[in-house]
């Protein structure tokens, strides 16, 4: 893939992105002028630089596209329902098309029939109000091809408007001075001057019927041009200028210069007979599209120029002076091509702008986290070095050297890591901005009116958590919309406004991002749940009955509950809440609910900010290493074994005036149990099923690790999550705390 | 007067507005090789524009101010059309 192809395709999904946003947008507030202008913009971009490739599809439906949003812009048209489908339906489209071409350079077979078919439908819908005529008798249509007078696009190296104006020759008796018109267009990079015809004999010149065209070139916006030229809107026709020179990268430039200079090279070595047409004919095959490419398609027409009199003579020398000028041309910036024509300097429009963003690929910075992290772990080597040099070595101060090294190396490793962490992070707008789309066609499709309100998208977290969010989400808000929303007529009758409330919330709370789906819908009925959970055999009915509302809530979590008799097609059957969670978990998350009957119902998601670098306690069983994320741990207690408790079979410890049921994991894991009356050191940690108390040999420090997820042949052991390697070499399990409830 | 007329050489000075197009004109066409000085122009209407196009007298002096220049500058000292 070009590099060309592949930076249209990442500019064309942001605009993409940016048009959705503000259909969306419009759909809310259909006056929003600026969010018009944005889509219009947007579909613009998008239809400019698609003419480049070889996507007809794509072109001709973002075209029509264009020209209905055209029409809205004017007021001949209204934004409904029906057209905004249209549209997003269209964006849907080019998203598709995008990636076809990222992936294989192509569009898929059935593009071409999509295409005609949209663009039939977008084309319906545009003669509906303006069957008076075309768009606008008066106004001339937009030049088609690049006018012929357009400078060199070196010498302007921009990406705007030409524009060709030619006032009315009795202008100046309205008092109008075209000449001021055309010198105050708005980042103007470019103006010529010309009679329109020639001026006649000295006798009968007027110097007041006006006789000049001005031809200008400029950067700005179509929008802001067409007002700049409003009142002789008429008169002025517009061309896009394709972006030039100025922003081609430098790479292509010397590939093209290279194969400029080979062709040329090439050329001092006369042609087998009857072989000199196919040498002609490869040779344009090949410079035309370099040409263009590079942005110096102006040459395209001097090259084939010379080409015909190449045939004509039989010869390929003409061909060579073209070439070299045209490489010479490509050598050139824009600012040194434009020097010689005035002492101005070079218009500010075409300085490149300096900008203190760069965009890096990711797996860059995966690289750079994976390193950071590794750094981590080999830091953490140096503590037991620490501990050999004391108790091996016996050289205390030597322990001490290297602890205060230790030190030194950690806090910078902590500065580094916190540094890449932070290039990762990315806000959460991005994932929360797809659901003005969802909860709109949601909306649509359960005839409910909601409406969606953000708060806190600037917060940020690292770009694979919010990514991993996504999913849980759309899930969460379809349960949300589908289940938690009432109708309007239900909602009337409770006395709630007719629209329906979906907030999405994001906040930092310390190190961890929780994001709450709150809705101001029916709530969760926790009888219900109390006695479906029940019926469906996920509790007993003397456990439901001493459950509190928080963890009554906590019920629709568990695998196989589901309350709603009639599964819709929105929230689907296979998704629910149990799913969600495992999700959320999956990502080092928890997932709470909770709900106030007929007032709504709030799920909150609390995710770490940063997943790559994990705190963990450290705890020996038999010998053995093994982890409880730091964030689950409650408490670490030493108790004497008389403190056990017997309820029934299960043996549990009171910690302050609470039951805390006990797990040892000796024998969890099957080994031999330690001697009876020993001391039991007890981890207390939370987990979804309430607290649990995991007995265990020792407790050991905390740990900075990076958690490895158990590949296949560890994975059928549930009790564990993944593996960790420590500093000394040892291998580290981090115990799955659902499993051991 | 935005237009100072001498003997041979008629000075174009801040900016000339439509009613001086005329005058210039009338100027030009009695002083047969008659220059113009713009130096000190700052704008100048199209009417008068016209008439130096028209013209084409010979310019003793081009424009001082650079933007003026730009795309003044090929309409004085070039006979022909101006080119780009």
């Amino acid at each position: 893939m070009s590099d060309l192809l592949a930076q249209f395709i990442d500019e064309a999904r942001e605009l993409v992105d940016s048009a959705a946003k503000a259909l969306l947008q419009l759909e809310t507030t259909p006056d929003d002028r600026a969010a018009l202008n944005d889509l219009f913009r947007s579909v613009h971009t998008i239809k400019g630089g698609a003419g480049i490739f070889e996507m007809a599809p794509l072109t001709r439906v973002v075209h029509a596209a264009e020209d209905l949003l055209d029409l809205l812009r004017t007021g001949e048209l209204d934004l409904t329902g029906e057209i905004t489908d249209l549209l997003l339906e269209t964006l849907d489209d080019v998203v598709g098309w995008l990636d076809d071409m990222a992936a294989q350079g192509a569009l898929r077979p059935e593009a071409d029939a999509t295409s005609a078919a949209l663009t039939a439908a977008l084309r319906q819908v545009i003669p509906l109000r303006a069957d008076e005529g075309d768009d606008d008798p008066d106004l001339p249509p937009d030049l088609t091809a690049p006018p012929e007078w357009l400078p060199d696009p070196a010498v302007c190296g921009a990406q705007g408007w030409a524009i060709e104006f030619r006032p009315e020759p009795d202008c100046f008796f309205g008092g109008d001075d075209p000449l001021l018109l055309a010198l105050s267009v708005p980042d103007r990079v470019w103006l010529a001057i010309e009679p329109v015809a020639d001026w006649g004999a000295q006798a009968t010149f007027d110097p007041f019927r006006c006789n000049l065209v001005f031809r200008l070139v400029s950067t700005a916006a179509r929008e802001v041009l067409e007002d700049h030229f409003l009142y002789v809107r008429s008169l002025c026709r517009f061309a896009p200028v394709a972006r030039a020179a100025a922003r081609i990268p430098d790479d292509l430039i010397a590939a093209a210069q290279e194969i400029l200079a080979a062709q040329v090279e090439a050329m001092a070595t006369p042609s087998a007979p009857g072989l000199f047409e196919a040498r002609l004919d490869s040779t344009l095959a090949l410079v035309c599209p370099v040409l263009t490419g590079a942005g110096l398609g102006a040459w395209v027409a001097p090259l084939t120029a010379a080409a015909d009199t190449a045939r004509q003579q039989g010869d390929l020398a003409p061909l060579v002076p073209v070439l070299t000028a045209a490489a010479a041309a490509l050598d050139a910036p824009p600012a040194a091509a434009a020097a010689p024509r005035s002492a101005k300097p070079e218009p500010i429009a075409v300085q490149p702008k300096k900008t203190n963003v760069i965009k890096v690929e990711l797996e860059h910075v995966d690289q750079l986290m994976k390193l950071v992290g590794e750094l981590v772990v080999a830091k953490n080597a140096l503590p037991f070095l620490m501990k050999r040099a004391e108790d091996v070595y016996g050289s205390r101060s030597m322990a001490r050297e290297v602890k205060a090294e230790y030190e030194a190396i950690n806090r910078i490793v902590e500065e580094l890591q916190g540094a890449v962490m932070q290039i990762r992070m990315v806000p959460v707008s991005g994932v929360f901005q797809r659901f003005q789309r969802l909860i709109r066609d949601l909306g649509r499709k359960l005839d409910k009116q909601i409406e969606l309100k953000i708060e806190g998208e600037e917060t940020r977290a690292d770009k694979n958590i919010v990514e991993e969010l996504a999913e849980p989400l759309v899930h969460l808000v379809r349960n949300a919309c589908d289940h938690g929303i009432e109708t309007p007529a239900e909602r009337r009758a409770a006395g709630k406004p007719e629209q329906g409330t979906l907030t999405l919330a994001a906040a930092q709370v310390d190190d961890r991002v929780v994001i709450e789906i709150r809705d101001d819908g029916r709530g969760i009925d926790l009888d219900r749940v109390r006695a479906k959970a029940v019926e469906k055999g996920l509790i007993s009915a003397e456990a439901a009955a001493v459950l509190s509302e928080a963890e009554t809530a906590r019920l629709i979590l568990l695998p196989g509950f589901s309350t709603v008799e009639q599964i819709s097609d929105l929230s689907g059957r296979g998704v629910g809440m149990d799913v969600v969670n495992t999700m959320v978990t999956r990502s080092g998350g928890t997932l709470a609910v909770s709900s106030r009957l007929g007032q709504g119902a709030t799920v909150s998601i609390s995710l770490p900010q940063s997943m790559a670098v994990r705190q963990v306690m450290m705890v020996d069983v038999d010998g053995g290493v093994y982890g409880v994320a730091i964030d689950n741990v409650v408490a670490t207690i030493r108790l004497p074994a008389t403190a056990v408790h017997r309820l029934k079979a299960e043996e549990t410890v009171v910690l302050r005036n609470r039951l805390i049921p006990l797990r040892r994991l000796r024998r969890v894991f099957d080994l031999d149990p330690l001697p009876a009356d020993r001391d039991l050191a007890i981890l207390v940690a939370r987990t979804q099923g309430g607290e649990v108390g995991l007995v265990v040999d020792d407790f050991r420090s905390e740990a900075d690790v990076i958690i490895e997820p158990l590949d296949e042949a560890l994975n059928r052991y549930r009790y564990f999550t993944g593996t960790a390697s420590l500093g000394d070499g040892t291998i580290l399990l981090t115990l799955n705390l659902a499993e051991l409830v | 007067m935005p237009i100072q007329y001498g003997d041979a050489v008629a000075t174009l000075s801040g900016a000339c507005a439509v009613e001086e197009a005329e005058a210039l004109l009338a100027w030009l066409d009695d002083h047969d090789g008659g220059g113009v000085d713009v130096q000190d122009l700052a704008h100048l209407h199209c009417a008068v524009l016209q008439v130096l196009m028209a013209r084409r007298p010979p310019c003793v002096g081009g424009p001082r101010d650079a933007e003026v220049a730009l795309w003044l500058g090929p309409l004085l000292a070039d006979p022909g059309i101006p080119s780009h």
